[in-house]
């Protein structure tokens, strides 16, 4: 059923002898429909079929730890909405009017948008509108079609995933609006304005909220794709946080789920740092982690590295990259994946794996502390604050209260006391880091860690300039 | 157009009492309002449901929108005779299945036998005018009875309109009502 479209699975449904069938059948086939749209949406079909003021189907769903309901009201078609005034009787309560059949007469579609407009957050729409904008309708070469491929085709996911909880007005295939939202054309010069035409009748179909996300979503898809950036520049008096004459606020997770795959994916989104940076202010590295399962196999450079100061984390590890042994690899690059639900660097023969879960990366057990000699040079570049070392004899910890004369000290210790040291752990902090963060380098887990979050850029570099150097070569 | 508004009217009058629902119109669903009589003539409804209730008694509208008695003497004979033709019919197909006829009107007709309109003797009369609809089977007193009992003649005048209860307060009470609706 699922390939086939709705309009015939509910056309076939009315046809059925007995009336119980006809309901159930057409209640199943709505339901089915529904759920293409809309799968976190929960789905109640109630004992009323085409009742004048008692629903046929009522959504609800969680958002932002609330409960939000949407009753559904079906109707043989829109044109049998008008005749019975529903929109403008039941239009206080927001619901759906859904048609089963379309609607052709040309003047009752002009009622009905006429009726609409006056009831602003009542939806319209019939079966054949929403087939229209389905997988299933897609993939059985209606006008979505053309879409796939090019950034009509998140979009479009975004406004299935959004219509039926959040869509307003007159929305049937062939309106205007309809037509603009979601686009004939997936060819490539059309793209910018097909976005820039989906920006602009979005309010039109959509209550403010999901407008807005959509509308965000839409901007965001709209300067990676044409690499116009101009909206991220502040303005004198702007807030410099806030990027202006952008949509402010972030998406949910079930949006980003839909647009950063798609932009990820795609080579020829712009590398501009300022936009991946845009992006990645709307996210936090555990929402990353949250949707890894769907950031599988993608590079995550562009959007990781200009965000790594900003995000907080709280522990990195560094370990082998046994895929760069690997003779012939035929996809390696160098470059931040997905690996085991969290953020990773491959970086050469190293994996830097980072986390804001420091329950996902427990750390080596056995691994040798670090011999002094070889931390010296690279800890030249971070501020000391303490150094443990552990000899044959003894264990001497070396703290720098007021000076970074730590390294003078490490140096008497080594050279004067009769005895092996090996370095199994140092704390340090990032000169440019400025929150201070202390940095905990455990070399016997190779794990670099704050003891609470510390930037994501300073725990890389902790475990990549000090756990991984002390294992080069 | 204006027949479907006029039915949609006429099931948003009766599904306002809260204990009717009808969701098939002879305008939208042509399957679910036609009955076949004894003499195998098809008969159509505007409106098709049933009453709210354990019992869920199905129920056929007659929509009759008149500013003048029009030919409603004539057509209600054909009706009564049709809800006895249908319904024995049904009986013979193994089922009675209860229906119940309702004849709803914008204006009153053959005001000097009123009282009489819902009466096993009127039904007889009506069959008596129609004999086709009996298709040779005689005459059952006790399913006369029977189908008497389930007529319904109902003057809706258009100002009752003002009266009823709006569908967004209808909408607000149906929860507490809790009536099932099949």
């Amino acid at each position: 059923m699922t390939s086939a479209n709705m309009q015939a699975a509910v056309e076939t449904a009315l046809g059925h002898a007995l009336a119980q069938d006809v309901i159930d059948g057409v209640k199943a086939a709505v339901v089915m429909e529904l759920e293409g749209l809309d799968s976190a949406a929960d789905i109640r079909t109630t004992e009323y079929f085409n009742h004048s003021y008692a629903p046929d189907i009522v959504l609800t769903w969680r958002e932002n730890g609330r409960e939000s309901v949407r009753n559904i009201f079906l109707r043989y078609s829109l044109g049998s909405a008008a005749a019975g005034r529903d929109i403008e009787a039941l239009g206080e309560f927001g619901p759906v009017l859904l048609g089963l059949r379309e609607e052709h007469d040309p003047g009752i579609i002009n009622e009905v948008r006429a009726e609409v407009a006056e009831a602003p957050r009542v939806l319209a729409t019939d079966i054949r509108s929403l087939d229209d904008i389905t997988d299933h309708g897609a993939n059985g070469g209606s006008r979505a079609l053309a879409a796939v491929g090019s950034a009509r085709e998140p979009l479009l996911r975004l406004v299935r995933g959004s219509v039926m909880r959040g869509g307003r007005g007159l929305f049937i295939s062939e309106s205007d609006d309809v037509a603009a939202l979601t686009g004939a054309s997936g060819e490539a010069h059309d793209e910018v304005a097909g976005l820039d035409a989906f920006n602009a009748v979005v309010r039109n179909l959509f209550v403010e909220d999901a407008a807005a996300r959509l509308i965000r979503a839409g901007q965001m898809l709209r300067m990676g794709i044409s690499g116009d950036t101009a909206d991220l520049s502040p303005s004198p008096g702007d807030d410099p946080d806030e990027p202006s004459g952008v949509v402010r606020g972030s998406l949910s997770e079930a949006e980003l789920m839909v647009v950063l795959p798609y932009l990820l994916s795609r080579d020829d989104v712009t590398d501009d740092p300022r936009y991946w940076a845009y992006v990645g202010s709307m996210i936090s590295l555990k929402r990353l982690e949250d949707m890894a399962a769907g950031l599988l196999g993608l590079n995550l450079t562009r959007l990781v590295v200009p965000n790594l100061e900003h995000w907080s984390a709280a522990r990195a590890s560094a370990g082998l990259n046994v895929d760069s042994l690997d003779e012939a690899p035929t996809d390696w690059r160098d470059g931040w994946y997905v690996r085991a639900g969290m953020l990773a660097l491959n970086a050469g023969a190293h994996l830097i794996s980072l986390t804001s879960d420091r329950r996902k990366i427990s750390g080596r057990k056995d691994s040798a502390a670090a011999r002094w000699e070889d931390l010296a040079e690279p800890l030249s570049r971070f501020a000391l604050n303490a150094v443990t070392l552990q000899g044959l004899l003894r264990r001497v910890r070396v703290q720098a209260e007021r000076s970074d004369d730590v390294y003078r000290d490490v140096d008497t210790i080594t050279s004067n006391l009769d005895d092996t040291f090996r370095v199994p752990d140092v704390e340090v902090r990032v000169p440019t880091d400025p929150t201070g963060s202390v940095i905990t380098a455990d070399f016997t887990r190779m794990i670099a860690e704050s003891a609470t979050s510390a930037p994501a850029s300073t725990l890389v570099r902790v475990a990549r300039e000090l756990l991984a150097h002390t294992r080069s070569g | 157009m204006d027949g479907l508004v006029g039915v949609k009217y006429a099931q948003q009058y009766l599904e306002s009492t809260t204990h009717i629902t009808l969701p098939f119109n002879v305008y939208e669903d042509m399957n679910q309002t036609t009955f076949v009589r004894l003499d195998k003539r098809l008969k159509r409804y505007d409106l098709v449901g049933h009453f709210l209730g354990e019992r869920r008694r199905p129920l056929a509208v007659e929509n009759k929108a008149y500013t003048g008695v029009g030919k409603q003497p004539e057509d209600y004979t054909e009706y009564l005779a049709n809800a006895y033709s249908i319904t024995a019919r049904e009986c013979e197909d193994g089922v009675d299945t209860e229906r119940e006829f309702m004849w709803l009107t914008t204006h009153p007709f053959a005001q000097t036998k009123w009282a009489r309109l819902r009466s096993p003797e009127e039904i007889a009369e009506a069959l008596a005018k129609h004999p086709e609809a009996l298709a040779d089977r005689k005459l059952d007193n006790d399913l006369l009875a029977r189908v008497a009992s389930r007529l319904w003649l109902i003057p809706l005048h258009d100002r009752h309109r003002e009266l009823l209860l709006e569908r967004k307060e209808l909408f607000k009470i149906h929860e507490a009502l809790n009536r099932r609706g099949y």
